[in-house]
């Protein structure tokens, strides 16, 4: 075993002294999987393949003191969906379930929305087959790490059921000094279960938001799965979503990524059964020096599965992009449809993005592609605009706006996709 | 109107226009006719104020005022359109928003007030009529997709609703059809007033047909070399530039 390093050593020391609130003996025995896993790895390091652009030393400048829950929050900050959207709302605040600020409502049959904590006192049978399913955490430190925290996050397991209005989730981080927590969520949808979560993360100061995600959809299931990370200036947001797709079932993903000082938004999918489709989109819009990385990786694992996903980003001042694309076909995975794009537009001289879209295929009959462009807003379609009266930096914002919004258009439905699409219309305004 | 006097310009080492001058009066529909690379687009883009032409020598005066020292948009906001040959795609801009921040930009650079977006759909749908263009239309991304009428059926609409003192048609009958040619004609027709001028660069004679000029002019080798009424157009059909070409050379 390496000598781990400061920061690395000083989670593991955490460990020893944290004290869960959700205690079983199966699910401390998960924690300490999770913690002899990020102990034999460490955090990750740009010499790992996968890290290569993505550097975590800026943690070194946090404390790893867990976050806890005194400050006040205004409910108004919460807010971001349209007033009459209806949505069973649950509110965390430094990882922690936030009672008052939640409301989850009535949830028709077949539909349980929780916390993790409370979960462990109502559903302990149901987290137990659920929780840390993912396989393994080898390769996986962030995620190892969030499992050595599991303790508390959102539950939502739906069955026969559809539900009609989403779920929305605000993370808020909310530390006054540097703090860590490691939220870990778990979605199951199965037997034609359909359901929308929006899903905002937001926070002020210094903190790691380290998140974990279990998602399973089968049995014919469909799960959309929308997130907005708009950290603080200083913030760091890490998450890992583990999903696997079953028969005839659809995992959609989009993330907008436009806050904090780094984030990372990782997300594999397995798609494990005939009929298993997933659509992963994002758009990702970065200004200063902020870091933003985007990696996925699509596993088709049996005949006749197919993703689609595509990645467009706008990167103003020093900002530096990070998209990691793979799609794996197994063998024999024959009539696999794999498409996959990746496109950026630098919007100064100095952004920067790191385009690495990957295809490997073991199968024979397979229809896949990927392409990655990368470049600035063409002068015809600049001045096409101004020639219509346009002012030059409206023309500018129009184009880059337009460049963004099909993805939210492809990726979103349409009646969430003006609440996106605002977020990067402020965006450019500022 | 418009006073184009011995103007030179050159994109990149290569000068493409070598003298030319020009006179267009309020109300006038002026052709400039003329062969492939005689400088036709190259006009259109030095007067509408497109970056990489720049003009070595002579002067352009609209209504008064040196045309060339102006930014693209503010010429648009003064009444300058171009009806591009090849009109830009832009892809997730919806038409409807394009249009809407096109015209609310010029009626602020003229000190109207803007239209809100009930007044503005009730002001388009009074254009879209007569140009065969239908809400769907409106709805979809600027160009993208469209077929080579609507696109220039859509830059006609840019310039009813634009409303520009000034407006060069660049080629606007490329690629169209004869039903997408007369209706583009019409529209272009229905659009000619007192207070407006146009110029028409065109290479072949069919679509004077629909917009009847003033004037015509051939335009050979970066120079006006020839000047008559339409039936300049309809003898330049027949004999072709071969004479022209000889001449400018």
């Amino acid at each position: 075993m390496s000598t781990l390093s400061p920061i690395s050593q000083s989670f593991v020391d955490q460990h020893g002294d944290a004290e869960f609130a959700a205690r079983a003996p199966w699910l401390d025995q998960l924690r300490q999987s999770g913690l002899a896993s990020f102990s034999s790895q460490g955090l990750p390091t740009p010499s790992v393949e996968e890290w290569k652009y993505t550097n975590l030393n800026v943690l070194e400048k946090l404390s790893v003191e867990p976050s806890s829950i005194d400050q006040e929050i205004d409910p108004a900050e919460l807010a971001w969906l349209p007033e009459d959207m209806a949505a069973h709302k649950l509110v965390f605040v430094n990882g922690r379930f936030h009672q008052e600020l939640s409301e989850i409502g009535d949830l028709p049959d077949g539909v349980r929305i929780l916390s993790l904590a409370e979960a462990m006192t109502s559903d302990a049978d149901l987290l137990a087959r659920h929780l840390g399913q993912i396989g393994t955490m080898e390769d996986a430190p962030v995620l190892a790490l969030n499992t050595a925290f599991i303790d508390d996050g959102y539950v939502v397991v739906i069955e026969k059921a559809e539900l009609d209005n989403p779920i929305e989730v605000v993370f808020v981080s909310q530390a006054g000094d540097a703090t860590t927590h490691h939220p870990r969520n778990l979605i199951v949808a199965k037997d034609n279960a359909r359901m929308t979560i929006l899903e905002r993360h937001i926070g002020d100061g210094s903190y790691l938001a380290n998140h974990g995600f279990e998602v399973s959809v089968d049995g014919g299931s469909h799960v959309k799965h929308y997130r907005l990370l708009e950290d603080s200036a200083a913030g760091i947001n890490l998450s890992t979503v583990k999903t696997r797709v079953g028969k005839d079932s659809t995992y959609d993903s989009f993330v907008l990524s436009m806050g904090g000082q780094l984030s990372r938004s990782e997300i594999h999918v397995a798609c494990e059964a005939g009929g298993a489709h997933t659509n992963l989109n994002g758009v990702y819009i970065g200004r200063d020096s902020q870091h933003i990385d985007n990696t996925t990786l699509i596993d088709h694992l049996v005949p006749n599965t197919t993703s689609k996903e595509t990645y467009k980003g706008a990167l103003d001042g020093k900002s530096r992009g990070v998209f990691q694309g793979a799609i794996v076909v197994a063998e024999g995975a024959d009539g696999t449809d794999g498409q996959m794009s990746n496109k950026t537009l630098l919007l100064s001289d100095e952004s920067e993005i790191d385009s690495k879209p990957q295809l490997e295929i073991y199968a024979d009959d397979v229809k896949c592609a990927h392409g990655s462009t990368t470049g600035e807003l063409e002068e015809t379609s600049l001045f096409y605009l101004r020639s219509r009266g346009i002012p030059e930096a409206t023309a500018r914002a129009m184009l880059v706006e337009g460049f963004l919004a099909e993805v939210v258009e492809e990726g979103v439905d349409e009646v969430y996709q003006d609440i996106f699409k605002a977020k990067i219309s402020t965006w450019m305004e500022n | 109107m418009l006073e184009i006097k011995n103007l030179h310009a050159k994109v990149g080492d290569t000068e493409i226009l070598k003298g030319l001058s020009l006179n267009i009066e309020a109300g006038q529909v002026h052709a400039i006719m003329g062969p492939n690379g005689a400088g036709k687009s190259t006009l259109s883009y030095v007067l509408s104020g497109r970056d990489g032409y720049e003009v070595t020598a002579g002067s352009v005066t609209y209504k008064g005022k040196d045309l060339l020292t102006m930014e693209p948009e503010v010429r648009a906001g003064e009444g300058v359109f171009l009806a591009f040959q090849y009109p830009v795609e832009i892809p997730g801009v919806s038409t409807m928003n394009f249009l809407k921040a096109a015209v609310n930009s010029v009626r602020k650079y003229r000190g109207e007030s803007e239209f809100d977006a009930m007044d503005f759909l009730k002001f388009v749908r009074e254009q879209t009529k007569i140009l065969n263009i239908n809400d769907e239309m409106l709805k979809r991304a600027v160009n993208v997709g469209f077929s080579g009428g609507e696109k220039k059926r859509a830059e006609v609409l840019q310039m009813a609703v634009l409303n520009p003192s000034f407006a060069v048609l660049d080629e606007t009958d490329s690629g169209l059809d004869v039903d997408a040619l007369r209706i583009v004609g019409e529209g272009v027709t229905a659009l000619r007033s007192p207070d407006r001028s146009m110029l028409v660069i065109t290479h072949y004679q069919r679509l004077l047909d629909y917009i009847v000029p003033d004037m015509v002019h051939v335009l050979a080798d970066g120079k006006i070399v020839d000047t008559g009424d339409k039936n300049l157009a309809i003898e330049l059909e027949k004999n072709g530039y071969a004479n022209y070409a000889e001449a400018a050379a």
